[in-house]
């Protein structure tokens, strides 16, 4: 170090700067979520939150009427939808991340947010 | 104590250049946004765009599969193929829109290497089951009378004619439905849109059945395969390539009576909703070929899919019988990696 013109200070301040951008990478690109939570896109309105961590009912505005979401459990449903096809009924509950179900007539989708990031789409 | 001014200067261009590099960083989660075309939900994926980009690549794409249904929804009067089907119940030959002859002369080619598991002239059928209709699921089968009555007659190859712009039927039966492929076509045409507008990373998914290219940063997209009854992921896999991922099931558009399934995928040769198969998934490049795929693979059913994956050139492929057995190529067991617990499998085929 002495033939480059460096102290041992030099070092500790090189080794700390180095540590500190490194610690910085890992929460830019790791993982940020906590919380579940759902996210119900209806049609043209605004993507709404939903978190699934306290049972609720909540209601959504489509083109048909309304659509009722419950959570329990940690889990959603959809409890009534005015499409007649009851196909968004008859999925049951959505309990795992990354999990999708419509409404197509009534233009409401829902997703269980994966949060830990692992999945970027869905095949179904 | 102040530090020496060597040190002090050090010090300066060391944190000068991490914050340099905090500047470059890369977003870290890609972007998603939701629409409805195709009659189903559209999810377009990007990564690496600014806000006005991601607003005009969402824009094409809805523009794009609005014209996709504009041309090929056989079940929208006013569409290009609404109308030809209706000019050919009247007088079996008529002209067909701009492009449209060519896309029935290639889907009747899968149709034929598919050993007729895809058919593109079923749409009586498919109408008398009902489950084309969005807004209901139907609750009752038709009748075998009925099936029978309007299911085409005749080897494929033989029912329809197609000179330049015109389309002639040589069978009443015939009526065009592009149900299992016209979704590969409008996904490729997305694709093709997104590409021409310079998107270097990006997934379109169309209910369920996606085309995905670039990196979002530095690991590839990562699509998880939904179970055939539940909502979770069966199975994952990683894309490093460009490349198009279908499937088809007996889990989104059914009902139930007398304690059978009733789906809306048919077998050409009976009308009759195929058995023993819920779920199929093709990887290949071409979307269109793998949307056809995928149907005819759940037609052909366990003991032949692969002798019809091997015709139509598909090497990448998974069948969920509705045991729940998988059966995988030896192509998909490298790339599938099982996220559901206790699934049976077993890999077959060459390769």
């Amino acid at each position: 170090m002495r033939r480059l013109g460096l102290t041992a200070g030099d070092a500790l301040v090189a080794v700390a700067v180095a540590g500190a951008v490194g610690l910085s990478w890992g929460w830019v690109v790791g993982d940020s979520g906590t919380a579940r939570i759902a996210r119900v896109h209806p049609g043209d309105g605004e993507v709404r939150e939903i978190r699934l961590d306290a049972d609720a009912e909540y209601r959504i505005g489509g083109p048909l009427g309304e659509t009722r979401l419950t959570v329990r459990d940690g889990r959603l449903r959809f409890a009534s939808s005015p499409c007649s096809a009851r196909i968004c009924m008859n999925a049951g509950w959505l309990e795992q991340a990354g999990a999708v179900q419509a409404c197509l007539p009534n233009r409401i989708t829902v997703e269980l947010v994966d949060t830990d990031g692992r999945f970027d789409s869905m095949v179904h | 104590m102040r530090a020496p001014p060597r040190t002090r200067r050090l010090t300066a261009a060391l944190l000068a250049t991490a914050a340099l590099g905090a500047c470059e960083r890369e977003p870290a989660e890609p972007r998603t946004t939701r629409s409805y075309a195709l009659g189903t939900t559209v999810e377009l994926v990007t990564w690496g765009l600014d806000r006005q980009a991601a607003g005009e690549a969402e824009a094409a794409v809805t523009a794009v599969l609005a014209d996709a249904d504009a041309r090929w929804d056989g079940w929208d009067a006013d569409s290009d193929l609404g109308a030809l089907n209706r000019a050919l119940a009247c007088s079996g030959r008529a002209e067909a829109g701009a492009g449209l002859g060519p896309v029935l002369e290639r889907a009747r080619a899968l149709g034929i290497a598919s050993g007729g598991g895809f058919d593109p002239t079923l749409g009586h059928v498919v109408a008398l089951w009902g489950f084309h209709r969005e807004e209901a699921i139907p609750s009752e089968p038709p009748s075998a009378e009925a099936i029978a009555e309007r299911l085409p007659r005749g080897p494929l190859a033989g029912r329809f004619e197609v000179h330049g712009d015109e389309v002639a039927v040589t069978d009443p039966n015939v009526r065009f439905d592009l149900g299992g492929f016209a979704k590969g076509l409008a996904v490729a045409a997305a694709r093709d849109r997104l590409h021409a507008l310079g998107v270097d990373a990006a997934i379109v998914n169309a209910g369920g059945d996606l085309c995905a290219w670039g990196r979002p940063g530095r690991r590839p997209w990562r699509i998880a395969i939904r179970q055939a009854r539940g909502t979770g992921p069966l199975a994952s896999l990683e894309l490093p390539e460009a490349t198009c991922v279908f499937s088809s099931g007996d889990y989104e558009r059914y009902f139930e009576a007398d304690g059978e399934r009733y789906h809306h995928v048919l077998d050409p040769a009976t009308g009759r909703p195929t058995r023993g198969v819920a779920a199929v998934t093709v990887i290949h490049p071409d979307p269109g070929l793998a949307d056809a795929a995928a149907t005819a693979l759940m037609v052909a059913g366990p003991d032949d899919w692969l002798a019809v994956a091997s015709a139509l050139g598909i090497r990448t492929a998974m069948l969920v019988e509705t045991s729940g057995r998988v059966r995988l190529t030896p192509a998909m067991a490298r790339r599938v990696r099982f996220e559901a617990e206790d699934v049976a499998t077993v890999v077959e085929g060459d390769g």
